[in-house]
């Protein structure tokens, strides 16, 4: 079917970058955006706006404090209820051409066909445990074993895998995904020299620890709108997705592309 | 976040100029990170193709202000926080030194130049930290902009905005405009061109008729008799008054009358193609543009030349009826379709005529709005860095702050965000140097006053309200900023005053606090085109800007 005089003049800017046939495509796709955290909330906005057919945001948790800083979606006197129900409203505000529900069903729980009814399902905010449930390849990625790098390799290699790693493995421990439980800075150096051994300070200098609590909005606005390009360029499959890592390292203002594969 | 920083969010004042793709993300990302005073300007009003990005905008809003729009809705995200909107230009007078000083930080989310140019300059008057950004489709920029300042450790003195010359906007050379266009782009000034004689404020540059002074066809020039062509001698707007805009009548002076006439001029199509008088009575009907494909759009479709002529009848009615009720005169805009649909059809009906290939309307208002594709994800991603740079400010931490670009993901590239290093200012810069001081290349017998002030200061150097007088001890004044006061020498030549190869005018404006110094280089020989270098006195040639000035 033609685009609409209306979807043509709202996407205009848009289809003069990636043309008609793009657009159309991204008006058949249907997704399912898991996690309505800060960068679930930019994901979710970038997508609307570009005009899919149908998203489903996905969450079990009920939003908290934290969720004040970056979560825009959630109006400021609903926080406390299901993050997915309060994001609802403000979601469809951003386009009425795009089907948008909410879900409050614990991603773990779902079978197998839930999924496969949609072109394409995106997580914000998991573990790696998590998203082996779909995606095997992503756990297996996180193991690659680092010492095996070439020094040059391992210096290009930014701070934020290893400061990734060092998060991921706290959690573990204290099963617990929290970020007010990372306060306690020397409880992430233990992990970290466990971790990383002599080479701690190299890999994964102390600063980076002492940043990493809390979540910041612009930090989640650049993440997020690298994260909904890329959903953008599978479903209107234009070009390659980001192979297969980006890292964002909001002291240096730096953003890079790396390759980690076992 | 640190309590001293939470506490500086809450006291600082920031100011954002623009309201439009940057302006709405940046507004909701200072909001959620916790500033707390913040002041939005914006002139412009909500249009639909904003929607797909200017996320604080829906359909109800077209037609209001951004500025007061963006305010409403940011509020929603944290009603305690203090934002005046305010639904201005930046430029306006009102907004002066002072006004700049009482921020913290200046964010510029802007669209074109001459703001960027004049915030840029209030921000180093002010002494106020200013960071710039900018997106394209894919690609974005943010940097920061700190005048020396020891409060910052001695460190923090940054390139400005205009320290490097930008390229200017293409242009083309009126002959080409008026006489001989080759390609899509010419038709389609010309038809700008065209809609400004016809329906806008009266502009005695960009004439549309036929040019007999190009220098390609002087002596056949001489030969034309010029007394059967009486309409040429008169300018387009007081010839459509005298036949009441009857659409048919400018159909064919424009196209049948304007076309005899330059073919008269045969010196002209000694080695290009001559154009074909539009014929009246054979306008194919032809095939109509209508196919079942739909994957283009409606306004994607070529028109035939029966079509176009038709589009352009319909639009020269109803924008003469318009021009009728508004008493006054039109803004030509590319988002107003009827204006867009008379430009395209008059573009399209002069490339027929000169064997052009003809355009879309879509690709026309591409062209003729320059049209900058723009996306959500973009320009979400320059706010966010926006904001990082901002923090880092806050911090003191200027030495960490960054000029960041943003590519587009490809193979080859493994940075899709990419830090550099702040660069030091120019040391010939003429806006922020001790000195600042251009030369300029002009014929002094050519130029008036009011092109000095008009298209030099105003334009080019972009003065807002320039005074001049001549440097040289005896305190004549060319252009005063009161109104009314230089009114009547506005036309003479720069000769005129005893200027000179070598003499030096002194240009100050009093708002952006901003004086400069220009070095007279009479070039004797500049003809039309007329060629106008502006260059930094200190520079060396390489950076010297070159632009056609049509007198």
């Amino acid at each position: 079917m033609a685009l609409t005089e209306d979807e043509a003049a709202v996407y205009d800017r848009q289809i003069r970058l990636w043309g008609v046939e793009a657009q159309k495509r991204l008006r058949d796709a249907k997704m399912l955006l898991v996690g309505l955290d800060g960068l679930g909330a930019e994901v979710c906005k970038n997508v609307v706006l570009t005009g899919i057919k149908s998203l489903t945001l996905l969450d079990d948790q009920c939003s908290c404090e934290d969720d004040r800083m970056v979560q825009f979606l959630i109006p400021p006197d609903c926080i406390g209820q299901n993050r997915a129900i309060a994001s609802l409203q403000r979601a469809k505000e951003l386009n009425p051409l795009v089907e948008i529900s909410a879900c409050t069903d614990n991603v773990d729980t779902l079978p197998d066909s839930y999924f496969q009814q949609f072109d394409l399902v995106c997580m914000c905010g998991y573990t790696k445990n998590t998203m082996d449930v779909d995606y095997v390849e992503i756990k297996k990625a996180l193991q690659v074993d680092y010492k095996l790098f070439r020094p040059t390799r391992l210096r290009r290699t930014s701070k934020v895998f290893f400061l990734m790693k060092v998060i991921d493995e706290f959690y573990q421990r204290n099963k617990s995904s929290s970020t007010d439980s990372l306060a306690d800075v020397d409880n992430l150096k233990h992990v970290r020299d466990e971790l990383f051994g002599d080479d701690s300070e190299k890999l994964l200098p102390l600063s980076y620890l002492q940043n990493c609590q809390g979540k910041l909005n612009p930090i989640c606005a650049i993440v997020g709108g690298i994260l909904a390009q890329d959903v953008i360029k599978a479903l209107s499959a234009r070009e390659a997705p980001v192979n297969n890592f980006f890292f964002y390292d909001g002291n240096k203002s730096e953003g890079v592309v790396d390759k980690l594969c076992l | 976040m640190l309590t001293q920083l939470r506490k500086q969010l809450f006291e600082c004042r920031v100011l954002v100029v623009g309201a439009g793709g940057i302006g709405c993300e940046l507004i909701k990302n200072l909001v959620m990170t916790g500033f707390h005073n913040i002041e939005l300007v914006d002139l412009d009003t909500i249009d639909v193709s904003n929607l797909n990005r200017q996320f604080l905008f829906r359909k109800e809003h077209v037609g209001q202000s951004k500025a007061k729009v963006a305010k409403e809705n940011a509020l929603r995200f944290n009603p305690d926080v203090n934002i005046l909107a305010r639904h201005d230009s930046i430029i306006n007078p009102d907004y002066d030194v002072d006004y700049f000083r009482q921020f913290t930080i200046v964010l510029n989310a802007l669209d074109n130049r001459a703001a960027r140019n004049h915030v840029n300059r209030m921000c180093l008057a002010a002494d106020v930290p200013l960071i710039e950004s900018g997106s394209a489709g894919y690609l974005g920029q943010v940097t920061v902009i700190k005048k020396a300042n020891f409060l910052y450790n001695n460190y923090g003195e940054t390139e400005c905005y205009e320290c490097q010359p930008k390229p200017t906007q293409k242009s083309y050379p009126s002959c080409t405009i008026r006489n001989t266009p080759t390609e899509p782009i010419h038709c389609i000034v010309w038809a700008k061109h065209l809609f400004n004689q016809l329906f806008a404020e009266l502009d005695e540059d960009n004439e549309v008729t036929p040019d007999a002074e190009d220098p390609e066809a002087t002596d056949a020039n001489k030969q034309i008799d010029q007394g059967s062509d009486s309409n040429l001698k008169i300018s387009t707007r007081p010839w459509a008054e005298s036949v009441g805009y009857d659409p048919q009548l400018l159909l064919r002076k424009l196209f049948q009358d304007d076309i005899k006439y330059l073919l008269k001029m045969d010196k002209l199509w000694q080695k290009r193609k001559p154009p074909v008088p539009l014929d009246f009575d054979n306008l194919l009907e032809g095939d109509s543009c209508f196919i079942n494909d739909n994957t283009v759009l409606k306004d994607q479709l070529v028109w035939n030349i029966h079509e176009c002529v038709q589009e352009f009848l319909h639009s020269v009615t109803s924008l003469k009826k318009r021009l009728e009720m508004s008493k006054s005169y039109l803004i030509w805009d590319k988002d107003d379709d009827v204006a867009m649909h008379f430009v395209a059809s008059s573009a399209n009906v002069r490339a027929h005529v000169f064997g052009i290939p003809l355009k879309s309307l879509f690709d026309v208002k591409s062209m003729a709005g320059n049209i900058i594709p723009a996306i959500a994800t973009t320009n979400a991603i320059v706010a966010g860095l926006i904001v990082t740079e901002a923090l880092k400010i806050l911090k003191g931490r200027l030495d960490l702050c960054r000029t960041v670009i943003m590519y587009k993901n490809n193979l080859t590239m493994k940075k899709l965000i990419i830090p550099c290093l702040l660069e030091k200012p120019n040391k010939g810069c003429y806006v922020c140097s001790s000195k600042p001081e251009v030369c300029i290349r002009i014929n002094i017998d050519d130029i008036t006053i009011r092109h000095l002030g008009e298209e030099i200061l105003k334009k080019r150097i972009g003065m807002i309200a320039p005074d001049v007088e001549v440097d040289d001890g005896s305190g004549i004044i060319l252009i005063s900023s009161e109104e009314g006061e230089t009114e009547d020498i506005i036309n003479c030549k720069l000769s005129q005053f005893g200027i000179r190869n070598g003499s030096q005018l002194k240009a100050d404006d009093f708002l952006q606090n901003y004086s400069l110094k220009l070095k007279v280089i009479h070039e004797y020989v500049l003809m039309p085109p007329r060629l106008l270098f502006i260059s930094s006195s200190k520079l060396t040639i390489v950076k010297s800007i070159i632009f056609t000035a049509i007198l």
